[in-house]
């Protein structure tokens, strides 16, 4: 006999004094293999099954009123008794806190037709995690001088019921593919280089593992002979792995969170970049992209999810809001930030890396994470190339560095369109005022 | 549910697992706790990622072949079982494969002391203290954010195998600060705190770190990035840690060796660093936040010493990474959860102390930079390049701080470079348990890491 979202939600109904309350059950199933050249290291499944009940609670301080709040998660193998007693320790937690009231997400609202799940991993996920190790066996195979040292093939399928005291009743289920390589390249001298590389996809289909590896062992190749870039102030031409977070200052910025918590610079209808000199970035949140790693028809309070224009033509527009900060400051529930979706530009990729002066084009790096407080951005340069008087060197290790603020004022984007994990848009953007370190 | 009372349950599933498979053991973890944050705005009052199931491990000989499940009735143990008994033999026993050793015969356990234990401690309290420590750094006018987090988590660990029950009630309390301000169009953030073993008494920050924390995020606003290039440098005690983590504590971790994935496995026995240079991971250390009695393969906590004077001596090593190497084990067979996969992780990693004082190792420093506040890095065990982000760079002329200051910074080079420039290392060593340690971008485990000051040569943005 197990408890179920259903059990909690009766019991929450009893429990005394509450404004409203959530319950989301969630079953969680992972297939897992991992490889170590040509055995297998290990194999897991994983199965476990949660509740997690919110309780909210009314009340006043100072003459205003407020909300109580707090969360507490159990096993299904709690009888009614034990999940009664958690219960009521929530309550005793929530009345501790006076927040500004909110409501949970109600019911009515339809939310988009997404696609988040893969059936055949519902279905049979040891099958797809077999197909891809094997995949990555044989494209890795097809590279002389290229040995595959490691991978990790993780399929997970969760599937959640979210109920609560608003009449909402929304089940949720999302696929996940994971998958690590390691390939080991040898160089003249014969030193080894590694490959290391973490696609991930909501569908099989959407994993091409055989190109991915093909364009990572020539990145590799390249990497055999490059040099330190040289010191100095560049335009850089940003793609491939850079493109997954080089947004992450606007993203951190225009969420309604960092407006409510007061460190959001942004305001609507003022320019995001200050002395534009560049084109104009104009950037979108899509939950609702095909396969997406960000897309989902609802979000964790079943709130249904929304595409938004963050940045119009370099005009902040709006912001992204889940229900509790939407009610926070006012302005429309769209659920959180889904993929990031760019307008492309006018110039050829190619063409933006022919300039009168040197242009670094630079794909991977260790990390690269723009702070969403200051803008400021660092990174390892892992693969790049400089283009300079129509030649290519490749160049590896140094660092570059600058402000997102700084460098968006001379953007320019290029005309093709890439999609990756969780981004659609231009295939690269070069910007300018960046330090490069050799 | 008292934990231990599944260790019946658990000896029984080994036993029967064995009696097909060459090798079974099983791990029940159970984490719990509470968490009070408070910003400027609202406050969270949380238990802290709670969690509780076990996983079944067996080795074939060829491979190990796990089952994870979060239904602990006898019913669901026994499914779970079965399960990891068809899919081992599935896999295929090897007679003639690699031979596990279960350890000499041991029945412990052991329990962090806490000199105020946290769930005596009243939540009001709680949330008292947090309240007062975001008044305190959210203090300066120019704050527009400010964040206090206290929290306590108690992780308990069962481990059975056919020689060994072992049995760990974990305590761990920390305090963390964190503040945004802003003057006119600069903005900038920090942080700070600390994170130990033991109770509610380490849930409180001193007036000397808040005022750290809170006089260098002001000098943080509008200041200008390092000139890049090649710069004599200072690391702050935090610096170091993020450093040797970085360097050498991914570098050697046995399980990269397996893959070829660590160049380090070649230079085991030679000089990879100055002689002044000596550095260790040890989960034995006392009241650390990494700080545990037995890794999540049953393997009792020791310190090993990873560079001595300078050599490369050792690799920190998991039950699958030292069978297959000949390595001897050490305690770093860790789990994000039960519902991953054991690895070779670090634990408390950190350069041993040397002979100078602070005053000697800046005074070796005419023109240079002195780093703090250490934010994040990534290890490159392969290629040997590193990278280390901090929030703030002082200015150094003629071995004394200038206060001009430099934000962010960013370090990188190839790591015996670095190691081999190590000119001075103070006597003290200061050990941050702020961090956590994933596996390339996953696998989670906390870890602490810290050292002395350093003097060195580095490439500086």
């Amino acid at each position: 006999m197990t408890t179920t979202a259903r059990d909690v939600a009766a019991l929450l109904r009893a429990l005394p004094d509450t404004s409203g309350w959530q319950v989301v059950e969630s079953h969680h199933r992972s297939t897992q293999r991992y490889t170590v050249f040509e055995r297998d290291e290990a194999l897991r499944e994983v199965a476990s099954t949660k509740l997690t009940a919110t309780v909210h609670v009314r009340q006043a301080r100072e003459g205003k009123e407020t909300l109580g709040e707090s969360s507490v998660t159990f096993s299904p193998q709690a009888d009614a008794t034990e999940v009664r007693a958690l219960l009521q320790a929530t309550l005793e937690r929530a009345r501790l806190v006076h927040n500004e009231p909110y409501t949970l997400p109600g019911p009515g609202e339809d939310a988009p037709p997404v696609t988040t799940a893969d059936e055949a991993v519902v279905e049979n996920a040891r099958a797809v995690v077999d197909t891809i190790t094997h995949s990555i066996r044989s494209a890795a195979a097809e590279h002389a001088g290229v040995t595959l040292s490691s991978s990790e093939v993780f399929a997970d399928d969760v599937h959640q019921r979210v109920l609560n005291s608003r009449g909402l009743d929304v089940e949720r289920r999302e696929t996940d593919l994971l998958v690590e390589y390691v390939l080991l390249a040898r160089d003249a001298q014969g030193d080894e280089h590694e490959i290391w590389q973490s696609p991930k996809a909501r569908l099989a289909a959407d994993l091409d593992v055989a190109g991915h590896i093909r364009r990572y062992v020539q990145y590799t190749r390249d990497g055999l002979s490059a040099v330190l870039p040289t010191s100095g102030t560049y335009d850089v031409l940003f793609g491939e792995e850079a493109l997954d977070t080089l947004w992450d200052y606007f993203v951190g910025q225009a969420h309604a969170a960092a407006r409510y918590e007061g460190w959001s610079r942004l305001k609507p209808g003022e320019p995001v970049v200050a002395d534009l000199r560049g084109e104009p970035l104009t950037l979108h949140s899509d939950p609702t992209l095909p396969g997406g790693r960000a897309s989902q028809a609802r979000d964790a309070q079943g709130q249904p999810c929304r595409k938004v224009t963050l940045v119009q033509d370099n005009v902040f527009r709006a912001f992204v809001a889940t229900k509790k900060y939407a009610d926070l400051t006012g302005v429309p529930a769209t659920g959180p930030m889904g993929n990031v979706v760019v307008t492309a530009g006018p110039t050829p990729y190619a063409k933006l890396l022919q300039a009168d002066r040197p242009v670094y084009e630079l794909l991977r790096f260790s990390q690269l994470s723009p702070n969403p407080i200051s803008g400021a951005f660092s990174g390892e340069i892992r693969t790049g190339y400089l283009h300079q008087d129509g030649r290519v060197t490749p160049v590896r290790g140094g660092s570059v560095s600058g402000n997102i603020l700084q460098a968006f004022a001379e953007a320019r984007f290029a005309q093709e369109i890439v999609r990756r994990e969780s981004y659609l848009g231009p295939r690269g953007v070069r910007l300018g005022q960046v330090a490069v370190t050799g | 549910m008292d934990l231990r009372d599944l260790t019946g349950t658990l000896s029984q599933t080994v036993a029967s697992l064995e009696r097909d498979l060459p090798y079974a053991s099983a791990l029940c973890t159970r984490r719990s706790g509470v968490a009070v944050r408070v910003t400027g705005k609202q406050a969270a009052v949380e238990p802290t990622d709670p969690m509780l199931g076990c996983v079944l491990s067996a080795f074939t000989g060829r491979a190990f072949v796990e089952v994870s499940t979060t239904d602990l009735a006898p019913a669901g143990m026994a499914a779970a079982a079965a399960q990891l008994r068809s899919r081992a033999l599935e896999a295929g026993v090897d007679p003639h494969g690699p031979v596990v050793d279960p350890g000499p015969p041991l029945q412990r356990q052991w329990t962090t002391h806490e000199q105020v234990p946290a769930a005596d401690v009243p939540l009001a309290d709680k949330v008292a203290r947090a309240h007062d420590l975001r008044a305190r750094v959210g203090r300066d006018p120019r704050t527009v954010h400010s964040v206090a987090r206290i929290g306590d988590v108690q992780s308990q660990e069962l481990f059975v195998n056919r020689t060994r029950t072992l049995f760990q009630d974990l305590r761990r309390a920390e305090a963390v600060a964190f503040l945004v301000m802003q003057d006119g169009p600069n903005q900038a953030e920090l942080y700070g705190g600390r994170s130990r073993a033991g109770g509610f008494e380490h849930c409180q920050l001193t007036d000397a770190l808040m005022d750290e924390i809170v006089h260098d995020c002001g000098r943080l606003m509008g200041a200008g990035r390092v000139e890049p290039g090649l710069h004599h440098c200072v690391f702050a005690p935090d610096f170091a840690g993020l450093f040797a983590h970085e360097a050498f504590g991914h570098g050697t971790e046995a399980d990269m060796f397996l893959k070829r994935r660590a160049r380090g496995q070649q230079y085991l026995g030679k000089r990879v660093a100055s002689d002044l240079v000596n550095m260790f991971d040890s989960p034995a250390l006392p009241g650390h936040a990494a700080t545990f009695h037995f890794d999540h393969e049953g393997q009792l906590a020791g310190e090993t010493q990873i560079i001595r004077d300078g050599v490369l001596l050792s690799a920190i090593t998991n039950l699958d990474a030292a069978l297959r190497l000949g390595l001897p084990r050490t305690s770093n067979g860790r789990r994000e959860s039960f519902e991953r996969k054991v690895y070779t992780r670090m634990t408390n990693t950190y350069f041993g102390g040397g002979c100078s004082s602070v005053e000697e190792v800046f005074a070796g420093v005419d023109q240079g930079l002195f780093i703090t506040h250490g934010s994040n890095g990534m290890e490159d065990p392969k290629g040997w390049g590193i990278q280390c982000e901090g929030y703030l760079a002082e200015e150094i002329r003629g071995g004394k701080r200038t206060g001009k200051v430099f934000s962010p910074v960013i370090v990188t080079g190839f790591v015996p470079d670095l190691l081999q420039s190590i000119s001075a290392v103070s006597r003290e060593v200061e050990i941050t348990g702020l961090g956590m340690c994933g596996k390339g971008h996953k696998e989670w485990v906390k870890v602490t890491d810290g050292g002395p000051y350093l003097r060195l040569h580095a490439r500086v943005a």
